[in-house]
Formats: C-alpha cells, sequence, structure tokens
C-alpha cells in the first residue's frame, strides 16, 4: 500500500518546489510522533502548482476543507495565486502551504531547509532549528509535544557530535 | 488561536526553557519517553517516515476492525 512518503517521492519526482514541513518533518528528524498528513510549504505560483496538480492528478485529489469535497482541477493549479491547498488523496491527505508561521515563505524555508535521502531521491526538509521555531510560534498544545522532542533530539545530536 | 489551543496552565512551564533543565530532562518530566527518540535516531530519515506510514495503516486497520465489530 502507498502513504505518505510516497506522496513525498512523488512530489519530488514531478520538481514541485516543496519542502517538508510540520509533523512528517519532525518525524523525519527523529520524533515519536504519528502523523496522518504530509505538510509541504510550496512555491504558490502557477507554475509550481501545475507540476503539482500533474504529480497528484491520478491519486484523485479533491479539496478536503470544502464540504463538497471539489476535485483539485488543472485551472486552479493555472491561476496560481493560491494561498493554501488542503488536499485529499488516494494516498492520504496532503496540506500544502504558503507560509510557515515563525518562519516565512517557500524562500525563507529554503535558506533553513536541509536534504534528505528518501528512496534515493533528495528531498528538502525543514531544519530541526526551523521546525523548533515554527513549532513554538504555533504555541499549539499539539505543537508542545513535539517542540520538546525536537529540542532533545537536538541536544542529543550535539552530545554525540562532540564526543 | 482557537478556544480549544488554549495552553493548560499546568503546561505553561514546559514551554519555558529558563527552568534550569536541560532538553532532555524537560521531554522526560513531560512524560516523553526518550528510548523512543534514541531507536529512532538509529534510523535513517526514510525508514522514520516509512515507520509513521506503518503505524498509520495499522491504527486506520484497528479503527477500522472495532468499527466493523460494532453491533
Amino acid at each position: 500500500m502507498q502513504g505518505l512518503k510516497d506522496i513525498i517521492v512523488r512530489l519530488s519526482e514531478a520538481n514541485v518546489d516543496a519542502i517538508l514541513v510540520g509533523g512528517f518533518g519532525v518525524a523525519a528528524h527523529g520524533s515519536a510522533l504519528l502523523t496522518r498528513d504530509v505538510d509541504v510549504v510550496c512555491r504558490m505560483n502557477a507554475d509550481n502548482l501545475l507540476r503539482l496538480f500533474h504529480a497528484l492528478e491520478n491519486l484523485s485529489p479533491v479539496h478536503r476543507m470544502t464540504p463538497e469535497r471539489l476535485p483539485f482541477t488543472r485551472e486552479l493549479a493555472e491561476r496560481g495565486g493560491l494561498k493554501d491547498l488542503y488536499l485529499s488523496t488516494d494516498w492520504g491527505q496532503v496540506d500544502c502551504i504558503g507560509e510557515v508561521k515563525g518562519v516565512g515563505d517557500y524562500f525563507k524555508c529554503l535558506e533553513r531547509s536541509e536534504s534528505i535521502d528518501i528512496d534515493g531521491r533528495q528531498i528538502r526538509v525543514l531544519s530541526l532549528a526551523a521546525l523548533i521555531d515554527a513549532k513554538r510560534a504555533m504555541g499549539r498544545p499539539k505543537d508542545l509535544q513535539a517542540v520538546l522532542e525536537l529540542e532533545a533530539i537536538r541536544e542529543k545530536l550535539r552530545a554525540s557530535e562532540d564526543r | 488561536m482557537d478556544k480549544g489551543d488554549k495552553v493548560l496552565p499546568e503546561l505553561e512551564r514546559f514551554w519555558r526553557t529558563d527552568d534550569g533543565l536541560t532538553a532532555s530532562e524537560r521531554a522526560e518530566a513531560y512524560g516523553i519517553d526518550l528510548s523512543l527518540l534514541d531507536d529512532n535516531l538509529l534510523l535513517t530519515p526514510s525508514e522514520r517516515l516509512a515507520q509513521n506510514d506503518a503505524a498509520l495503516e495499522f491504527a486506520n486497520g484497528l479503527r477500522d476492525a472495532i468499527k466493523n465489530a460494532r453491533p
């Protein structure tokens, strides 16, 4: 069965300008928290949204925040300039956001991202420090455990580097 | 912040970093099992994401089984 990891690979194969953030980014850094969706910060221009559309088009993408669950269409992608996209697909939920609170837009996130190998592809993920800043800026109860885990992970990594 | 997102007063102290605790001590005091983090740090990022997918699939299967078992 295909899962959230496969969505990330699919976006990379389609050359979508996207950076892994949110719970799946937190998991990539070693958190034990379980997440049910993929959050990526994207360039929200028409070219990139078209690449996103092509990456997902055979996975039945629909806007999950609309009661009618309207399909994510090529026409919408071509228009560009969207703020956020909350999609449900056959492989799981994908949230494409234009900005990460506490860090900034795609380009600010790119400056604070790193590359990780996922199934042989180089995927950009928000750095540990930037994810901590983002989760602290969000400040919700559900972000607290992520902050505590990420800060503990950072401490462990620093300790192992010092050894 | 939504109404349901308000930070509980008893949890506020965990947001602070001036409590004299290390990050690991603070996480442990909150109730986080640090051994899970140690285990994850032995995995590659790809393996960590695959682990999330497997756990999610298991949880969904369990949820469906419970739903189907109800009269």
